[in-house]
């Protein structure tokens, strides 16, 4: 088997078997799901460029996940480098972010610090020890352990906040 | 809310918001394949770019960028330490003042060129009045928050760089493009100038405005006069993403056709 066949068997099986779970942790880190399938896109384009390597290290689960995260704090740092300077007004106002339309809980982690987005997504979501996401994001297993229990009581807090809005609607 | 119900609710909320995932392996492959390309033509091309610059701006006297300050002596001449000495006080007089000469022009209000002037370098010819057959420097353009490059060359027609090399090769968009313009000074010698060169980043990104604007001009005396101000500071950063709101260089043509055609830009004893 030539080594470009076996690059792309080995990294069709590796996308079949995660390829939902990273645009779902994608997902959860932006609040999108464009920008998610994007964020994966890259992520994946990245992996499959650096495959042989890294599939010999065993280390192609880390390298996405690294590349997902940083990618998006990039995404983050750069949105102003995605608008065009015009003279000209839009005449009709531009529509900001559908969070309406977005599940109560991504809502609420949208209200989270990137920091513990990142924690709670890689912790809860892709299922990392706190060993694990204590390296992926070069912090210390106290920091993961406080900012997953502080996360954890701010999103109990704002979920629960919002289901009270919600009654209170309703009976409105 | 505990650590299983926010994974329960994660789930949920995914599943909601985003249905049925659709998993295309052969798309992710094609994209990849993509970046793959794009990254040996990059690799490939910043070697390239990086050879065509040095040729398009007759970049002759690579031992400078190297790190030696002087092109080593022939082979069978051994430069003594003296020889040495005087070699490095006259390339240092003449450079300051061919630099005061073409800043006067290209930067009359000194606001671009406040950096430190960089490398100077000469190649020795002994048949010549001051031992040196051309001198090349370079100063730090600072603008826009980034930093750029003036590159001045002063040289003997036997050690400057032809019309024809300054000026070609043409290379598609993807690569260097150097566009000459011909136009003549007041005493109707001619005088070449042109974009000095487009780079791409490591992502094949094109930067129409990356590069800058040169001026060549064959004086009286028949000494060549090669001044351009580039928009990247080093050849190194060919493949790297240019700086955020680095423009074009504020230096119009004009500015660089009366620095290279000034009477002072010569290599001579005063």
């Amino acid at each position: 088997m030539s080594g470009g066949v076996q690059r792309d068997q080995e990294f069709s099986e590796f996308v079949r078997a995660r390829r939902s779970r990273l645009v779902g942790a994608a997902y959860l880190l932006c609040g999108d799901r464009h920008a998610a399938e994007d964020l994966v896109q890259t992520a994946l384009a990245k992996l499959y460029a650096a495959w042989p390597s890294l599939h010999t290290r065993g280390a192609e689960d880390a390298y996405v996940r690294k590349i997902l995260v940083r990618t998006n704090i990039d995404a983050g740092r750069r949105r102003w480098r995605r608008e065009l300077s015009s003279d000209q007004l839009p005449e009709l106002s531009m529509p900001g972010p559908d969070l309406d339309g977005r599940d109560e809980l991504v809502r609420a982690l949208a209200t989270l610090g990137p920091g513990q987005r990142r924690i709670v997504v890689l912790r809860y979501w892709l299922d990392l020890s706190i060993e694990e996401v204590a390296a992926d994001l070069k912090v210390s297993t106290g920091t993961v352990k406080s900012q997953s229990s502080r996360a954890l009581e701010l999103l109990r807090t704002r979920l629960t906040a919002s289901r009270i809005e919600e009654l209170t609607e309703e009976r409105a | 809310m505990n650590e299983q119900d926010l994974r329960e609710q994660m789930e949920i909320s995914v599943g909601t918001d985003l249905g049925q995932p659709v998993v295309d392996p052969a798309a992710d492959i094609a994209r990849g394949r993509r970046r793959l390309r794009r990254r040996r033509v990059a690799s490939g091309f910043a070697a390239a770019t990086s050879v065509a610059a040095v040729a398009a701006l007759g970049l002759q006297f690579l031992p400078a960028f190297s790190g030696d300050r002087t092109a080593p002596p022939a082979a069978g001449q051994p430069m003594s330490a003296r020889d040495a000495a005087t070699a490095a006080v006259v390339q240092e007089v003449q450079t300051q003042k061919l630099s005061t000469v073409v800043r006067r022009h290209v930067d009359p209000t000194g606001a671009y060129t406040v950096g430190k002037r960089e490398e100077a370098f000469t190649t020795k010819d002994a048949s010549k009045p001051l031992g040196i057959g051309a001198l090349t420097f370079t100063h730090e353009w600072k603008q826009d928050g980034g930093v750029g490059l003036l590159w001045v060359s002063v040289a003997y027609p036997d050690h400057a760089p032809a019309r024809t090399k300054w000026c070609g090769p043409r290379f598609t968009k993807d690569l260097m493009a150097v566009r000459c313009f011909d136009t003549k000074d007041a005493n109707g010698r001619p005088v070449v100038g042109g974009s000095a060169g487009s780079v791409a980043n490591s992502k094949g990104v094109f930067y129409v405005k990356s590069g800058g604007q040169f001026a060549r001009y064959e004086r009286p005396d028949g000494q060549v006069v090669i001044i351009a101000v580039l928009r990247m500071k080093s050849l190194k950063r060919v493949a790297d993403d240019l700086p955020e709101g680095v423009t074009a260089p504020r230096v119009t043509r004009e500015q660089l056709y009366a620095a290279a055609t000034d009477p002072a830009m010569t290599l001579a004893e005063k």
